[in-house]
This record gives C-alpha cells, structure tokens and sequence, in this order.
C-alpha cells in the first residue's frame, strides 16, 4: 500500500491539461454567423438606401466580451430576426492597422465592443458599451421608439424653420450620447416640453457624433461637465443665451423650465 | 476493502452533520425563501432556471461548499484522525476521495432543500404570474451548478491540505474578489493590452458558470466553457490528490 502514490493526480492533470488546450482552441475558434456584416462606409451607403439605422459593432480580435456576443448573442435567432429585418451591420475592427485609429477617434472608443445606432444619415442616436445578454440586447435594439428628442430635425431646417415660425432655435448639445434617454425624460416632461412647443423650435446636437461636430465647434460649446449645455439662438443664428445642464437641473425639472423661460424673456 | 471505504463514507458524513449542522441547510433554505418571495413577486414572468441561478451560484453553493469544507483536511490532521486513518488499510488517496464524496454528498443534500425545493414550491403553489419552465433547460443548468459546486469542493479541499483552519475558505474568497478586481482593473484600464484581457479570462475557475451563461443565452452548447471547466474540475483533482500524498501527516503512522 504505497501512501505517496501519485498516480490519480498524474492523471488527473493529463486529463486537465488535454482539456485546458482544447478550451483555449476552442475559446479562439473563428466563430461565424449568418449576419452580412459590411464596413462602415458601405453599411451607411446600403442604410441611405433601405432608409434603415446602422448597427455598428466595435471590437478588438482579441475581446472576450466581443467573441462572447458573437458567440452567444448574435446567432441567437430572435437577435438575428430583428438584426436582418430592422437594421443594416457595420462591423469595425479598432486594432484594423489602417483605419482603426481614425475609426476609433470617429466614434470616440472606449472599451471594446461598444455598439452604435446611427441614423441612416449617419447621426448617432445611441450606443451601448460591453457584453450585453440576450434579453436586454433585444430591448435595446427594439427599444428606439418613444425618445422623441431623436426625432428633432437638423440645424439647417430648424433655422429655416424658425425663421418662418418666428420663433427661437433651441439647440440641446450632449456630452455624449449614453445621455439622450435621460435628456429625453427631461425635456420631454410636460411643463419643459410646453415651453419648447410654444417658443423655441429645438435640435439635438451630440458631441460624440462626427457628424456634429463641425455645428459643435461654430456653436462654441466646449463644455465636458454634466450632460451637456442648451443654447438658444436667434433664427438669425445670433445667440441669445445658453446654459449647461447641471445634475440639479436633472432631478429638479422646474429649474430647468425656469431656465429656459429666462431664455424666452431675453 | 469496499466495506472499509463505504464505513469511512458514512463516518465521515456523520462528522460532516452534528446537529448543529442540521441548521445550515434550515438556515439556507428560509433565507432561499424569503428571496424567492421577495424577487419572485417583482417579476412580470416567473423564470424558474434564472431563479435556479441567482439561489444556488450567487448564495447556496459558495456558502454551503465553504461551510462543510472549511478545514476539512487540515482538522483532520490537527485532531490526528488521519493519522488514526492511516495506520488502517486505507490509502491517503481513498481518504481524500472519501473526503470528497462526504463534503459533495452533504453540498448536494444543502443545495436540493435550500435552493432547489423553495423555488420549485413558489413556482407551483405560490407565482401569481406565469411561470417560465423549460424541462432539459431546468436540468442542465442544475446538473452545471452541481458541477460549480463540486468544483469550489475540489479546491477546497486542496487548500486545505496546505493551510490550517479557516484559511482554506479565506484563501478562495480573497482569489474570487481579487481575480474579480483584477478583471475590472483590465476591463477599465487596459483593455488595449491583448495579452491581459485574455490572461483575464482564466484568473479564476469559472468554466462551469460561464457554460450556463450560454444555456440561458440558448445559444448551442457551451463546448470552450465545458472544456474550460472541466479542465480546471481535473487539475485541482490533480493537485488535491497529489497534496494529500505529500503533506505531512505524523512521521511515525505508516
């Protein structure tokens, strides 16, 4: 009867080392799905097209949360249903040699993988960074509906539109666009929202998104604290005031409709 | 010699349950009922495998596998039962898979009362909503949590050949929060290093639980998790059963 016979534990750890490599294989496995995934420039081409919003994927090849989505979420067939029929795919590699740094600059990355719902135009409406379940997943891409902010127009037609309402152009610029549900309770709440009908005619501006940046620049708004700053301007473009969106202003409504009612009285 | 082995189960289980120790699963099992009533009435559907996972990975199996393996190797030898062991026809090796088979026997037993009949209960007498029950979906994810739970015993138990006391479980709870932190440091910090979010991956043994990860994803078979999980199931068996045969038990039993 040998006491320091070793003999299971050899085994076992031959066992566990052929399984520990077949885990690592299998763990970078190139996974497929059904999904077209297109570069940017065509997905936003095709989504001008098909009037349909771009589902931009950013990863690394190296991301576990990403192959987990790939491997777990994407192929689920409820996510696909809703991925094929509602959206256009954009897949951007953010370590590609070539356009990753620019990409990931455009986009303004983070952390991998980070999703972005353009508009076919190319506006960012939302994004959502890091593994995201089944479940949840399917609620946020089904879940564009009901932010009404997303549905102002541009700046261009809403200073023309001023012009003709003679109202006053409400701009609400966002830090970021993790902001907009909440930006959208705010101002969609009954007494802010009564005094943007009646006096201003608004627009948003995101600051994260490309596209606005250059509006971003002219306008002056420079600002990274809180969720980002109202600026009202003339239909002329001639400012009249603004102000930054403080946390008081994000639980305490009044303060923001009082603010905004300063703006209709300048 | 099988007469021996099952006479040495059945001590081992008897030392493993006091009276006191009849409280533990009591003890589980009311505050498994009291979530499941807090959780289960907040939910629009009443999902049975998703309440199988928040009782049994979050609460049931770390504490109740902590609680029958705390020191259990490491006592033995203090209170020289091992050694009065040794001096019998039993191997170290069959010690410690008797060992095992105990404290997985009583974890099993912990984990029917405390997290697997409350939520079966409030699924057929006490959900007000509709209750989401997936058969082979139920199973699977059981069978994956008994599979977690017998591998916090393995390791466990090779902690404790090594450490004395408490310091076995003390060990495992510091490496869960620190290959945690760790994780959220490499998440945050340097999730451009390649080489470390992948290392990140394998700080801690969860190949078990990320399986059921993908079973409630119902996304295929979770074939690199198993592999994953499996494979650290085998080397802390490895480690278990070589630390059993080169500790030191007493110079003069065998």
């Amino acid at each position: 009867m040998n006491q320091r016979d070793i003999t299971y534990a050899k085994r076992f750890a031959v066992v566990g080392c052929i399984l520990l490599i077949v885990a690592a294989a299998l763990e970078y496995w190139p996974s497929s799905t059904a999904l077209q995934w297109l570069n940017i420039d065509e997905a936003k081409a095709v989504a001008l097209r098909q009037r349909k919003p771009v589902l931009v994927d950013v990863y690394a090849e190296w991301c576990g949360p990403c192959k987990s989505m790939d491997k777990n979420v994407f192929p689920d067939d409820s996510v696909q249903l809703i991925l094929k029929s509602r959206y256009v795919l954009a897949k951007i590699n953010g370590d590609d040699p070539v356009l990753g740094d620019t990409l990931r600059k455009q986009f303004h990355i983070k952390a991998y993988p980070t999703y972005i719902v353009l508009t076919p135009t190319g506006r960012e409406r939302k994004r959502h960074v890091g593994f995201y379940p089944r479940s949840p997943f399917i609620e946020w891409l089904n879940d564009s509906t009901g932010v009404q902010i997303l549905q102002w127009q541009e700046l261009d037609k809403v200073v023309m539109e001023a012009s003709l309402q003679k109202r006053r152009v409400m701009i609400l610029v966002l830090n970021s666009s993790e902001e907009i549900e909440s930006a959208n309770d705010m101002f969609e709440e009954q007494k802010v929202g009564e005094i943007i009908g009646k006096h201003f005619v608004p627009t948003l501006l995101v600051k994260s998104n490309s596209s606005d940046r250059t509006a971003i620049e002219q306008l002056g708004s420079t600002g990274q604290e809180g969720m980002g700053e109202v600026i009202v301007l003339e239909s002329d473009r001639k400012e009249v005031g603004r102000f930054r969106i403080d946390s008081q202003m994000e639980f305490n409504r009044t303060a923001l409709a009082n603010k905004l009612t300063e703006l209709v009285a300048k | 010699m099988k007469g021996a082995i099952r006479k040495l189960f059945l001590i081992e289980l008897h030392r493993l349950w006091p009276i006191a120790a009849y409280f533990v699963p009591v003890m589980l099992a009311s505050l498994s009922v009291l979530m499941t009533f807090a959780t289960g009435r907040m939910q629009r559907q009443y999902n049975v495998a998703q309440q199988a996972i928040m009782l049994n990975l979050n609460f049931v199996v770390p504490l109740a596998s902590a609680i029958f393996a705390i020191g259990s190797v490491s006592n033995d030898v203090k209170d020289g039962w091992l050694r009065t062991l040794l001096i019998r026809p039993i191997t170290r090796q069959r010690y410690m898979a008797v060992k095992l088979a105990a404290v997985y026997c009583s974890l099993v037993i912990t984990i029917v009362v405390a997290g697997i009949l409350p939520n079966v209960a409030f699924a057929v007498f006490f959900s007000k909503t509709p209750v989401q029950f997936d058969l082979a979906r139920v199973l699977y994810i059981h069978a994956l949590i008994l599979l977690q739970g017998f591998l916090y015993v393995v390791i466990l138990l090779f902690l404790s050949c090594w450490l004395p006391g408490v310091f076995n479980v003390i060990a495992l709870t510091f490496w869960a929060i620190l290959a945690s932190s760790i994780s959220s440091y490499i998440q945050y910090v340097h999730w451009m290093d390649k080489w470390l979010v992948i290392l990140k991956e394998y700080l801690f043994p969860s190949g078990f639980w990320d399986s059921i990860d993908v079973v409630m994803a119902r996304t295929g078979t979770p074939v690199a998790e198993l592999s994953w999980g499996f494979g650290a199931l085998a080397i802390f068996l490895a480690l278990a059963f070589w630390s059993i045969s080169v500790i030191q038990v007493d110079k003069g039993s065998e």
